[in-house]
């Protein structure tokens, strides 16, 4: 009899921790999160972006810029897929495209480009060696790519999705090819994981 | 003999008579519409190449862009590098396919906001003519 008690008790603090615990499909957590210090960037309202703007609620980071004609509209359509899977969870959530071409990218054109893809998301951009103070801190780099784009210039950068926990914490990553039924998933066991202090 | 196949529905393949890229065949073209003001789009499509030698497409250009390019995707150390290909080539009896995350043409400088349901004009010169393909544009995603 204590014995099974005991036998509940424990499948049911193996269940809470495998919850906690559940590995993503397609990308993976930090041991521990990890705190990142503040940093200045401007939002797509034209206002200083810090690291108090994160705070509160999970963020998606992507990064890229708007003259990539491919990899940038696909992931941000499959996260605006995948938002609308998670339905009002998915409010919860928040998308935030940080361009590294300030040089092309205006906090205005910005704006109308995320907001193509959805009404929530929200861009950022900087000058570049802020933008490459704070890839060194959540782990993504670009670089200039002179001959990539006609006349202009490309920009080769980092795919991964950057996880922030709502302590503005380093999270994890969920890594390409992303489709939108296992985004859903990925984003859905992050909003209901607990964090902790 | 020359073949100049015409398929149906959402791709319409116009051809130029006697200058076409014999054995050549396009499907499932489209291209990804974008923000307005974006200044480049995204083309996607497969080709086909019913022929016994290797078919080459060494250019193509747009009336509705400034330019055409051929461009691969190559994922290293979790960076994605963007490369310009001089050309394309579709080998015999197979084909070679233009899909997001892999490779696109990329359609720079449009001369307008292009919306779903437009169609695009690309032009594919191989070395046995030209190719006139008709890509609609689509919502991504």
């Amino acid at each position: 009899m204590i014995a099974a008690v005991a036998l509940t008790l424990g499948m049911l603090a193996w269940r809470e921790q495998a919850e906690r615990a559940r590995p993503l499909v397609s990308g993976s957590l930090l041991p521990q999160p990890r705190p990142i210090a503040d940093f200045a960037l401007t939002g797509d309202d034209g206002r200083p972006f810090t690291r108090a703007g994160l705070l509160g609620r999970w963020t998606v980071v992507f990064v890229g810029y708007t003259h990539c004609p491919d990899v940038c509209p696909t992931t941000l359509s499959r996260l605006k897929a995948a938002k609308a899977r998670l339905d009002a969870d998915g409010a919860r959530l928040a998308v935030l495209f940080v361009s590294v071409d300030p040089e092309r990218d205006t906090p205005d054109h910005l704006g109308r480009y995320v907001r193509y893809f959805d009404k929530d998301f929200r861009a950022v951009t900087g000058p570049v060696d802020a933008l490459t103070a704070l890839g060194r801190q959540l782990g993504f780099v670009f670089v200039t790519n002179p001959g990539a784009e006609g006349e202009g210039y490309g920009i080769d950068h980092s795919a991964e999705l950057i996880l922030l926990d709502p302590k503005a914490r380093l999270a994890g990553y969920l890594t390409p090819p992303f489709q939108a039924e296992t985004l859903a998933a990925d984003l859905g066991t992050i909003l209901r994981k607990r964090v902790a202090r | 003999m020359m073949t100049v196949r015409i398929l149906c529905g959402a791709l319409a393949l116009a051809s130029m008579p006697g200058h076409a890229c014999e054995g050549l065949e396009v499907s499932d073209a489209r291209v990804m519409e974008s923000p307005p003001g974006a200044s480049v789009l995204a083309g996607f499509a497969t080709l086909r190449n019913g022929g016994d030698a290797p078919l080459v497409i060494r250019r193509a250009d747009s009336p509705d862009f400034s330019a055409v390019e051929f461009h691969s995707l190559v994922r290293r150390d979790g960076l994605i590098r963007m490369t310009v290909d001089s050309s394309l080539t579709v080998p015999p009896h197979g084909s070679l396919a233009i899909k997001s995350g892999e490779r696109h043409l990329m359609l720079i400088k449009p001369a307008r906001d292009f919306h779903e349901g437009d169609r695009i004009t690309v032009r594919l010169f191989c070395s046995t003519g030209t190719l006139e393909v008709k890509m609609p544009v689509e919502k991504s995603g």
